[in-house]
């Protein structure tokens, strides 16, 4: 059995800075080298195939794998274009398709249209290769430039046979090292707040963010930790566990400085907008400053006695619904109707707080009663200052 | 009464529990202060709960109830001071004795101020934020507000059959049927302002993550983990964001959970380790509290079950055991499932279905979750990197597991972690809770009911492999005439 060597300080410690280090450079250089092709940091790969292409000149039919023109029309061509979203130029460099069929006497040409002048189309003749391959540099093109709006093929000459136009792609230019570091510091500063969500998780970086923090730490720590047991490998040398875990919590710390660093800036924020205000005061100055002082005047309407309050909205479980049963606690409240109760549901002194927009419930002022598709339940209507409800109480029928 | 009784409405009750549990524990070890500092909060404020919901079934108004609890909580505190006096073994005196720092007083003090600026910031939050999250003011803290606000027990009912009942006797909430323990800790809170007080309620919650804090470390000390693991290890569970979002806004019943089923495991661990009456009443006591907070502890509860199998069962019983529940569950599935009636509702366990009283109806049909549970444990910022780390101690616990000659306290560990990680997969991948982790509502909530007992399994384990501590245990006869016996020092070689 092959005894262990112990390693000396200095190949610990040296080993340990340059997992530390090297870890760091390798996932730089890897992450330059995923991204560098510019997607999704300048702009994501635009593929155009199946339904987002559409035969707008000659004859032809949409499939599955893309548009199959039989026939030009009556002006010598068929077009297809791309179903897009407007776009910069700029982040795009290169276009590549996939066309079969096209044969001797065939054209094809590349058209595009720019949003400042979008009945002026670009054209560029273009070719494919025996597997119906093409692709084109725009960068250096003149008139590639601006927004585009507009984009497709055009086939011209002969057609002697069907042709299939599979795909139109769009790549996005280089990334730039700014670039790169822009973004990492745009995921690793995104700031969201306090939310609903809060409670359930913490999203920490923006959806799709190619510099996840978590991610790219977890990377790091893997990282370092295979070239340590590189440098010290423990089939030869006598291996602590304690070189790991502080890269790990190296990890961690990096991690939780960040999130100390959000914290900070959301207690900011709640100072900001809730420090020295009464209970009353925060309910003014947060999300429900809009509707709390409605719900305050019903309070004042609302009679001692323990009556119950009905609530029908539209979203009777949407959040101005809820907030509402908590606002007007400790009353009796009840929200989940849409429309108006059973009459055996309700009795003489209930109230009925309709919560606009409500159209399944409308207030009768001659009958003195409130109007459902199948129901009636005659109230007295209680005056209210507001445009966000009304109220109502239940009445003895007449 | 203030703020003032807000500080008594806290006070009283975790210096009673505290007092009591010295008692108990008379002996200087380290850890012991913390351990009975957090479990004395949550005994103190279950027995206050048990107390308000027993005085309310009577129908006594919260206003006399109040101040008979308050005295009645300063007599306990002084029976106990008195009780501690007479016990004569403790000295209530402080040393002025100079303490001699290590170099590890430097990493230690670091982590400390770092826990404290957290925590300085959470509770700020905590503050001045009004209440914030959904579940807090629809269900947990708005049942407070209700029966503060009119000082008296209200009871919650269905909504069909608040509708039913135009006698205004109930009222209703979509949650009207989860259990009234969180609600009661938030309604002591304000009771001791004297009215409805939001931040009042909430204050609560400080002592909750205290109790949390307090009683891990607590427990890691009294296992024999030095001051540095333990606090390393602390401060990795309280620099979880997920973890530190609840103290902040504060108002949901998870934390509260989390920390009933941290300091029941570490507890149970105690217990099995060191055969030791008083971990083992506490062990029960958490366990049992688990059940009356949410819905899902009953759940949780049961998970102690093989814990405790797998500490009282030998090597060649386990396997036994676990293969001939696996027959039973096959079974079952084979034969189209199994229905029957308890006192508390039907019970059924099949192919098609899941159903246990008091818990609610689950659908059975595999859900292919992975992406989800990726997102909420590894993509985002819930957990740093928690479960990165996790997955190698799952597999050195695997490991040691599967060796013939592991302490018993270590299979019981082990069989705690498994199980709990089993029933969150049968949930998120099995039954309708699947759109929970889809949409992310609940599964990181879930997960972490458990992530401090995870944190603390994963501390046991590295104290004993890694600091030379003897997996049986300290020396169970303690006296004066024998050397107390430090973390670090080679009590006896390690079996492994």
């Amino acid at each position: 059995m092959t005894r262990l060597i112990r390693p000396t300080p200095l190949r610990q410690a040296g080993g340990w800075l340059l997992s530390f280090v090297g870890a760091a450079l390798l996932l730089s250089l890897a992450a330059w080298g995923y991204y560098r092709s510019g997607d999704p940091l300048v702009a994501p790969t635009l593929i155009l195939s199946g339904e987002s292409l559409q035969l707008t000149n000659g004859s032809g039919r949409s499939i599955a794998d893309g548009v199959r023109v039989e026939a030009l029309g009556s002006n010598g061509n068929a077009m297809v274009q791309g179903v897009i979203a407007p776009f910069e130029a700029a982040a795009y460099r290169d276009l590549a398709w996939r066309v079969e069929g096209l044969s001797e006497g065939t054209e094809l040409r590349l058209i595009w249209a720019e949003e400042r002048n979008p009945r002026a189309i670009q054209a560029r003749p273009v070719s494919t290769d025996e597997a119906g391959l093409g692709r084109i540099l725009l960068e250096s093109d003149p008139g590639w430039q601006g927004r585009i709006v507009a984009l497709g093929l055009v086939v011209l000459g002969e057609l002697r046979d069907p042709i299939l136009v599979r795909r139109i792609e769009l790549h996005p230019r280089a990334s730039t090292i700014a670039e790169l570091r822009d973004a990492f510091i745009g995921d690793w500063a995104f700031f969201e707040g306090w939310t609903g969500r809060s409670p359930h998780f913490n999203r920490g970086a923006p959806i799709g963010a190619p510099f996840q923090p978590v991610v790219l730490v977890a990377l790091w720590v893997g990282l370092a930790s295979l070239l340590y047991a590189s440098i010290i490998p423990p089939w030869r040398f006598v291996s602590r566990p304690l070189p790991y875990v502080a890269f790990f919590l190296i990890g961690w710390a990096v991690l939780d400085l960040r999130w100390q660093w959000d914290l900070v800036r959301r207690l900011d924020v709640t100072e900001q907008t809730y420090a020295g205000l009464d209970e009353t005061g925060k309910q003014l100055a947060g999300p429900d400053r809009n509707f709390y002082p409605f719900l305050m005047e019903l309070r004042q309407r609302l009679s001692e006695d323990p009556s119950r309050v009905i609530v029908l909205a539209s979203d009777p479980f949407g959040y101005a619904a809820m907030r509402t049963r908590y606002h007007l606690a400790p009353y009796d409240l009840y929200s989940g109707l849409r429309s108006l109760p059973d009459p055996s549901q309700v009795r003489a002194g209930d109230y009925i707080l309709l919560m606009f927009p409500l159209s399944s419930v409308r207030y009768d002022q001659r009958r003195r009663a409130l109007i459902a598709e199948d129901r009636t339940l005659p109230v007295d209507r209680i005056e209210v200052r507001s445009t966000l409800g009304a109220l109502f109480r239940v009445r003895e029928e007449d | 009464m203030g703020w003032w009784g807000v500080v008594l409405a806290n006070g009283l009750p975790w210096l009673a529990g505290a007092l009591w549990l010295r008692i108990l524990w008379t002996e200087s070890r380290p850890g012991v202060w913390p351990a009975i500092l957090g479990y004395g909060y949550l005994l103190g404020f279950l027995a206050v709960a048990v107390v308000l919901r027993a005085t309310a079934a009577l129908g006594l108004p919260f206003d006399v109830v109040v101040p008979i609890l308050m005295v009645g909580l300063a007599i306990a505190i002084g029976i106990g001071l008195r009780r501690l006096a007479s016990v004569g073994k403790v000295s209530l005196s402080f040393s002025w004795k100079p303490i001699r720092l290590s170099w590890g007083a430097i990493p230690a003090g670091i982590l400390l101020i770092w826990m404290l600026v957290r925590f300085l910031d959470l509770v700020l939050e905590l503050w001045w934020l009004p209440l914030f999250p959904w579940d807090a003011w629809t269900t947990w803290l708005l049942r407070a507000c209700v029966w503060a606000e009119l000082g008296q027990w209200v009871p919650f009912i269905s909504a069909s059959q608040w509708l039913a009942d135009p006698s205004a006797q109930a009222q209703t909430i979509a949650a009207w049927n989860y259990p009234t323990t969180v609600s009661l800790f938030g309604l002591w809170g304000t009771l001791g302002f004297g009215g409805w007080s939001e931040a009042a309620a909430k204050m609560p919650w400080i002592g909750c993550a205290l109790a949390l804090a307090l009683g891990f470390y607590g427990q890691a000390r009294l296992w024999g983990a030095s001051g540095l693991t333990a606090l390393v290890f602390l401060w990795l569970l309280v620099t979880l964001p997920l973890l530190d979002s609840h103290l902040a806004l504060a108002g949901y019943a998870d934390i509260w959970l989390a920390t009933s089923v941290l300091l029941a495991f570490a507890a149970l661990l105690h217990w099995i380790r060191e055969g030791d009456w008083r971990q083992g009443s506490l062990a029960i006591l958490c366990v049992l509290s688990c059940s009356v907070i949410k819905l899902e502890g009953i759940v949780w509860m049961l998970l102690f079950i093989p814990a405790v199998l797998g500490a009282r069962l030998s090597g060649r019983w386990f396997p036994t055991i676990l293969a001939a529940a696996g027959l039973a569950v096959g079974v079952v599935w084979m034969s189209g499932g199994l229905e029957l009636n308890s006192p508390w509702g039907p019970v059924e366990l099949g192919p098609q279905a899941i159903q246990l009283p008091l818990i609610g109806r689950f659908e059975l049909a595999y859900h292919d979750n992975w992406a989800a549970l990726w997102r909420n444990l590894f993509l985002y910022d819930n957990w740093h990197l928690y479960f990165y780390g996790l997955i190698p101690m799952l597999a050195w616990g695997l490991w040691r597991f599967l060796r013939s000659h592991i302490a018993p306290w270590e299979r019981a560990g082990f069989m705690f972690v498994s199980s709990a990680l089993f029933a969150l997969y049968i949930l998120f991948f099995w039954t309708g809770a699947y759109r929970w982790a889809e949409d992310a509502t609940s599964v990181a909530r879930l997960f972490m009911h458990f992530v401090p007992s995870f944190t603390f399994w994963a501390l046991v384990l590295w104290s004993t492999a890694h600091a030379r501590i003897d997996p049986e245990g300290p020396d169970r006869k303690e006296d004066a005439s024998t050397p107390r016996t430090e973390p670090g020092d080679r009590v006896r070689p390690s079996p492994n």
